[in-house]
């Protein structure tokens, strides 16, 4: 894929998303999902998309990945509209953009031992590596997730949620992505156990110049994660800018409301 | 004899076991506690911990191969020796819960009304017209809009904080002394887990009810409890009242806990406190103190001696306050 110079890598326009027949009048027209989103994100870059359960939060990840028709606006990768990918533009981006989801157990094929799911990326779209070369991106892999190369013969089932989640991390790491969609990646987890996560997420998003797309109800990771902020409510961006300032002085009344809700012990040090 | 009354609920060494592959798995291991009416104490602690074995399965809640061990007393009342039918009489009469996931804790196919009618007409508090009338108060009570109306509707037409809202009116419907809520907000938005966490406490105060809250949220507890229990394997490694234990952890594991926990004022950008390593496999629990193979301050003696609870603190190096 070539790049064109000074587009973003990515480029939200206007995206609206319904589901539903998306003809007809009420109920007919379909469920507006999002309504007239725009944002571009910039390589390197890191933002957080909050907002309540069905505010549109994981239905605009799964637009970005492609997974979801847009019925409006468009989404530009490197200057590129989605809608004129051919299926080999489609194979590239997939390359370039990997998703992480919240349960990692779920995203995990429960027949495959770890070497195999970590090595599948590679023999999709790498077929030409030599088992060696497979091999030793595997075991770099593992060591850059913090894994012993012992749990390569284990089952997902064999593993605790935090290992499983590095597992998830590793394989969308496997082929070296421009950016990584992750919604709500640490919410299953225990508390001692979300931290390995997000100190993960962190190191790799500031080593490996990885863009992250962080989708999470918990304002408190986002403003220590990401530079910037959507918050989204009833599939509309109610505010958006940087995280801290954001989250530190929200304009919208909504976004008061949702800073206020979070419990006090996760704010004490405030004010 | 004196004045003061039995703890609402009092466990005592309370130990939980299963027979289980490769040995037997002791998920609950010497807990005490008492919660004296009108107090809430909150039990912390991350999966697998047994923070709810060690309150669920003194009223027989959780797998029925579960061994249980040690005592459990409700209002002075010995909850280990009764029978399942004499249970039947204490849970939901006596004692009442809240579970994490409203959807799977109501009946799917029966009105919210049928459901707490049932609950007040099992245990003979209210029949007919009375019952239906003690119905909407309780829908009042615990501040559903329209009350009169969410009676004929199904749990799947309730939003999730509504559903909880339902779910704690079936808890407190035979006016118990006792309320067990176990993850109570987990399954919701902080917006809606905010309101239920404020019902909780109005309850709390308006009815002098004691309160055994489960979470391994410590934004959730600091917000209700009056006593914290923090649980790590099986175990109660630090106790204490609330403020101080937040305040001033002595614990390593809890001072490792709060260390975690993302909190709004963090420095952007500022690296992650991690516990290194897992919870161990309750299976397999390491000799000594269980959390020493994670712990930053283990020394020789705490990888050979389990410490005793000892002044609020179960370690053999405490943080010093």
């Amino acid at each position: 894929m070539s790049a064109s110079t000074g587009a973003p890598l990515l480029r939200v326009s206007q995206v609206g998303v319904r589901y539903g027949r998306g003809r007809g009048v009420g109920r007919a027209a379909g469920f507006v999902a999002l309504h007239d989103i725009s944002f571009d994100v910039e390589a390197g870059d890191s933002i957080g998309i909050v907002g309540e359960s069905g505010s549109g939060k994981s239905t605009l990840l799964r637009a970005l990945l492609g997974l979801m028709p847009i019925a409006d606006g468009s989404i530009a990768w490197h200057g590129r509209d989605l809608a004129s990918f051919d299926a080999a533009s489609w194979l590239a981006l997939r390359r370039q953009v990997q998703p992480v989801f919240q349960d990692p157990l779920a995203s995990l094929d429960p027949r495959m031992r770890v070497r195999a799911l970590l090595a599948e990326p590679l023999q999709v779209h790498r077929p030409e590596l030599a088992r060696a070369a497979v091999d030793e991106a595997i075991a770099k892999m593992l060591d850059l997730v913090g894994m012993p190369a012992g749990v390569l013969a284990s089952y997902p089932h064999e593993l605790s949620g935090g290992q499983c989640q590095r597992i998830c991390i590793a394989r969308a790491m496997m082929l070296g992505p421009a950016m990584l969609a992750c919604d709500e990646p640490v919410s299953a987890l225990d508390v001692s156990i979300q931290a390995q996560i997000m100190q993960l997420l962190q190191s790799l998003h500031r080593d490996s110049n990885l863009t992250l797309v962080f989708v999470s109800h918990n304002l408190a990771l986002v403003r220590r994660l990401c530079r910037r902020i959507i918050v989204l409510r009833q599939g509309r961006i109610v505010e958006a800018g940087d995280a801290v300032q954001v989250i530190d002085r929200p304009q919208h009344a909504y976004t008061q409301a949702l800073v206020a809700a979070v419990p006090v012990v996760a704010r004490r040090r405030l004010g | 004899m004196s004045s003061i009354p039995a703890p609402a609920l009092e466990l005592r060494d309370l130990a939980v076991r299963f027979a289980a592959r490769g040995g037997p798995l002791v998920a609950v291991a010497g807990v005490s506690l008492r919660i004296a009416p009108g107090e809430c104490v909150g039990i912390i602690g991350e999966s697998g911990a047994g923070k709810s074995q060690a309150l669920l399965a003194p009223f027989r809640l959780t797998a029925s191969d579960a061994q249980v061990g040690g005592m459990a007393r409700l209002a002075g009342e010995d909850l280990l020796a009764k029978s399942e039918a004499e249970l039947d009489r204490v849970r939901g009469a006596r004692a009442g819960f809240v579970f994490q996931d409203p959807m799977s804790s109501l009946t799917p196919h029966r009105t919210v009304g049928e459901q707490i009618i049932e609950v007040l007409e099992c245990h003979g508090r209210a029949h007919g017209a009375a019952a239906r009338t003690r119905t909407l108060e309780l829908l009042e009570q615990v501040r559903i809009d329209d009350a009169a109306r969410r009676l004929s509707r199904y749990p799947h037409e309730l939003s999730g904080g509504q559903r909880q809202r339902v779910a704690i009116a079936i808890a407190i419907a035979c006016d118990p002394p006792l309320l067990i809520a176990d993850e109570p907000t987990t399954a919701l938005d902080v917006t809606v887990q905010a309101g239920i966490l404020e019902l909780l406490a109005a309850l709390k105060r308006e009815r002098h009810m004691a309160m055994a809250l489960v979470s391994h949220d410590f934004g959730v507890i600091a917000r209700l409890a009056d006593r914290i229990l923090v649980m790590y394997a099986g175990r109660v490694v630090e106790e204490g009242t609330a403020a101080a234990l937040v305040a001033a952890p002595r614990h390593p594991y809890t001072a490792a806990l709060l260390e975690c926990l993302p909190r709004l004022d963090d420095p952007p950008g500022a690296p992650w406190q991690a516990i290194p390593g897992q919870p161990p496999d309750p299976r397999a629990l390491p000799a000594g103190c269980a959390f020493h193979p994670r712990c930053p301050r283990a020394a020789e003696r705490c990888r050979v001696r389990q410490p005793q609870l000892d002044g609020g603190v179960a370690c053999h190096l405490p943080v010093s306050a």
